[in-house]
């Protein structure tokens, strides 16, 4: 067990992040459960304690006596440096235990920006940063969470991923450990590494061979053996509202970024925007009954004492009984000062309304992506939004007595033009006039937010090029001087960030050296602008000789075979491919709660279907 | 306006939190025992909890003080045993009394004077930690200079206040060698106290060069108000 010294708590900032004991944390006898979860988010306490994932893994693990589950972040770099000078090495928040003696050491994924995190993480634990380097006695190390999508790059890191929904598989993991434990006579861990790559949804990249072209490209992943699967799919919740989730989540004792308790109405969503990963990821829409969340809300906010709670999903607006869930909610809590929330807004006025009725947003104002400046670039993604939906929508605002907006776009997006980016301008400018025409007043303010567009595997717009960093620059200037309102604010991205991005996101096994090289020259906390530091990487790949611009400068063709199609989500590569070729043509696609199928092809390989409650 | 003022503790496992956090972690515990509790009016109401003082991140304290305003009447028992059942580790509820109907004074004009042990390391010299306090009792003043980062216009600048110990002591300090505690009894005012870690960095500056006051540990013992504690 460590014991930390006051001298050190009183020296770093923000002690509590390392002292756990928590409420409603979870404490039990590490030598009495037959296995052991050290559950992470690579980030700082604040970050990782939002994390929806790890509450639900968290509680679900905990549930069985014999298994127990404890937390661990990234340490700040202050702390960092005590733990290093001390010899500390790193620890759970409940039992103080070192990460080393833990069975599972489990990361969730949830940016590229974070993988320099997991490298120091380990090596703070004293566990070895490649798999191949590890010994019998060291835990396992498992990753999970969106990036599984494209893990390559960070594969030699890992023992093995988890792809797809995590509530049923980690305990099946659990329960093959326990199995493979009894009996084993070596206790060598590949034996179990076998046992694992039989499990549906598990990755174990040290069974597979990567092969390259002589030209450099990727060629082709094999397995080294004939009983693992040569494709892994995603696992899958078929009955979501079934499926144990989160009811007494622990209250951290600083405040966090979302310091509010998360009720999950639905996951997936079939919107369709071409960008997006998640819409593709997590296929189909299933919805929790709004009776059961009516349950669950009550049980988090009697366990937990919290007055805010939000309503959460890929896009909560689209939950097809959410007027009869929110007036359930508001009606069990009038009068007792409980806040529920929206985290994202649709561009309509329903949800406007809902906004209203929830009367939370008020102080911080409202925000909407429409993503693109023109009607021809949102058609390209398929936003589904039009200049008039947005009028509406900001329209209902005003009257609402609303005055602050924000609004999200890309920058980078596939056929994008000059016309497109003054086309923000534009947008902002005519919701500044729109505000003083109906009010006759002035005190609007227009926040325009604007990324750049990162390509992600099993999009439509995978093979696409990203932006150069001098186009990207470039595009953000023009921007600028395009807005000359004093009403509207501008904010960019660091260019540079995305473009790191996209070479992880789109990348291949050859960057565990280049990750593992820039975490040795200093990168931490890279998704933090103050830490960023980008020559660091310029470097790495210099001296790991990785040409970046091969990852996502190029364009790829669709005969390739792309280092990720190894651990699928289930989405059919012609249903993508035709995507794209919609996407040029500027056609739409509806989504398929609604309508006809759009034929991605995740129902029939599941043998799954959307779900949805509100036209029973 | 019915209320009830509570005696509680912040004990070692949340010595690492800040005032702010232990407010939240105390008005949760107040939610999860359903107690009546009255909010603020407007768009971000509030609850209406008042503390005796804000502790700083690192002190523990046996005495804390806080008042609730409810809005429907139950009886002190009623009120200390839910609240005791929901308090977590770290707080502990050890007295509480109805507030009077009446107008009452708040617990922020009431304290005046703050007794402070202070837990030296246990390597440290406790002759030389003797003679320091000695020393510093014969002393005629003690200045320390406090910084802080600037707020507002002046965000980005370190301010510097020179602040004399003397000012704010009641009494010459304590030492007690057998426990290495020395105890400070400091006042309380509107125009702010001394904190204990000054204390200490003065000693270290002026006595004793080995001492790493960030190494002690502070509790705050006992706050007090015309020599009584705030719930008499």
């Amino acid at each position: 067990m460590i014991k930390l010294s006051p001298s050190i708590l009183q020296s770093i900032s923000k002690p509590a992040r390392y002292t756990g004991g928590e409420v409603n944390a979870i404490h039990k006898d590490l030598s009495k459960v037959s296995c052991s979860f050290a559950l992470s988010m690579p980030d700082v306490y604040e970050i990782g304690m939002s994390n929806l994932g790890l509450k639900i893994l968290y509680e679900i693990l905990n549930k069985p006596s014999d298994i127990v589950a404890e937390r661990v972040y990234t340490p700040w770099p202050d702390m960092e440096a005590k733990m290093r000078e001390n010899h500390i090495p790193l620890y759970t928040l409940e039992s103080f235990t070192e990460l080393n003696k833990f069975t599972f050491v489990g990361f969730s994924l949830q940016y590229e920006l974070s993988y320099t995190n997991i490298l120091e993480m380990l090596d703070l634990g004293q566990i070895p940063i490649f798999s191949k380097d590890r010994h019998n006695a060291d835990p396992f190390v498992i990753g999970g969470g969106p990036c599984v999508y494209n893990v390559e790059p960070i594969a030699d890191f890992f023992d093995f991923f988890i792809i797809g929904d995590g509530e049923e598989v980690i305990l099946e993991i659990a329960a093959a450990y326990k199995e493979w434990h009894a009996q084993t006579w070596t206790g060598n861990r590949n034996e179990f590494l076998h046992v694992v790559a039989r499990i549906d949804g598990v990755y174990v990249p040290s069974l597979y061979e990567p092969k390259y072209n002589e030209n450099g490209l990727f060629k082709e992943l094999t397995p080294l053996f004939d009983n693992i699967p040569t494709v892994i799919k995603k696992r899958i919740i078929k009955d979501f509202d079934a499926v144990p989730t989160i009811e007494k989540p622990v209250i951290p004792y600083i405040s966090v970024i979302h310091d509010r308790l998360m009720l999950e109405l639905f996951r997936g969503c079939t919107r369709g925007c071409r960008f997006c990963q998640a819409g593709i990821a997590y296929r189909p829409v299933r919805e929790r009954t709004p009776e059961h969340l009516r349950e669950i809300a009550k049980k988090m906010i009697d366990n937990t004492g919290y007055d805010e709670m939000s309503l959460t999903s890929l896009s909560s607006a689209d939950y097809t009984c959410l007027p009869e869930l929110i007036d359930n909610l508001t009606t069990d809590y009038a009068d007792k000062e409980m806040n529920f929330s929206l985290p994202s807004l649709r561009v309509d006025s329903f949800s406007i309304d809902i906004a209203h009725k929830l009367q939370t947003a008020r102080k911080s104002g409202l925000t909407f992506a429409p993503e693109a400046g023109t009607q021809r670039l949102r058609d390209v993604i398929n936003k589904g939004v039009t200049e008039a939906d947005l009028y509406k929508a900001c329209s209902a605002a005003f009257k609402y007595g609303w005055k602050t907006v924000k609004l999200y776009f890309m920058i980078g997006l596939p056929t994008e033009t000059d016309e497109d980016i003054i086309g923000i301008a534009n947008l902002a400018e005519n919701v500044v006039s729109l505000y003083k025409k109906l009010t006759n007043r002035h005190d609007i303010k227009v926040t325009v937010s604007v990324s750049c567009f990162v390509p992600k595997a099993f999009t439509a717009f995978q093979w696409y090029p990203q932006n150069s960093q001098a186009e990207f620059k470039r595009k953000q200037q023009l921007l600028k001087e395009n807005i000359t309102n004093r009403a509207i604010q501008f904010h960019y991205h660091n260019s540079a960030t995305s473009i790191l991005e996209g070479v992880i996101a789109r990348g291949d096994r050859r960057l565990a050296k280049v990750i593992y090289r820039a975490y040795k020259n200093g990168a931490r906390f890279d998704g933090w602008s103050e830490m960023f530091n980008f020559s660091i990487w310029l470097d790495a790949f210099k001296e790991e000789h990785v040409d970046m611009d091969q990852y996502n400068l190029r364009t790829r063709d669709f005969n390739e075979t792309l280092p990720w199609e190894y651990t699928t989500p289930g989405v059919s590569k012609k249903f993508l491919q035709h995507e794209w070729e919609k996407a040029l043509n500027q056609e739409l696609t509806s989504d398929c709660r609604h309508s006809t199928c759009s034929g991605c092809g995740i129902c029939p390989a599941f043998h799954v279907d959307n779900i949805t409650w509100g036209a029973r | 306006m019915i209320g009830f003022r509570m005696e509680i503790t912040k004990e070692d496992s949340l010595r690492y939190i800040s005032h702010l956090d232990y407010a939240s972690l105390l008005q949760r515990a107040i939610r999860r025992a359903k107690l009546p509790a009255a909010y603020s009016e407007g768009f971000n109401p509030h609850m209406k909890l008042s503390f005796a003082s804000a502790l700083a991140v690192g002190v523990t304290t046996d005495k804390e003080y806080a008042d609730l305003e409810l809005t429907q009447d139950i009886t002190q028992p009623d009120f200390f045993n839910r609240l005791s059942a929901t308090l977590p580790e770290g707080i502990r509820l050890l007295q509480v009394r109805e507030l009077s109907k009446e107008h009452h004074q708040s617990l922020t004009a009431m304290a005046d004077t703050a007794v402070y042990d202070i837990m030296l390391p246990e390597q440290i010299d406790s002759k030389a930690v003797q003679n320091a306090v000695t020393g510093f009792n014969e002393t005629d003043s003690a200045v320390v200079i406090r910084q802080r980062a600037g707020r507002g216009r002046k965000k980005g600048q370190i301010l510097k206040r020179q602040i004399n110990i003397k000012d704010f002591l009641l009494k010459p300090l304590e030492y007690n060698a057998a426990i290495k505690i020395i105890t400070a009894t400091v006042k309380v005012s509107s125009e702010g106290s001394v904190k204990p870690i000054e204390i200490l960095t003065f000693l270290k500056e002026n006595y004793i060069p080995t001492l790493d006051p960030l190494a002690a540990l502070i509790n705050r013992k006992k706050l007090l108000g015309n020599d009584k504690n705030l719930i008499e």
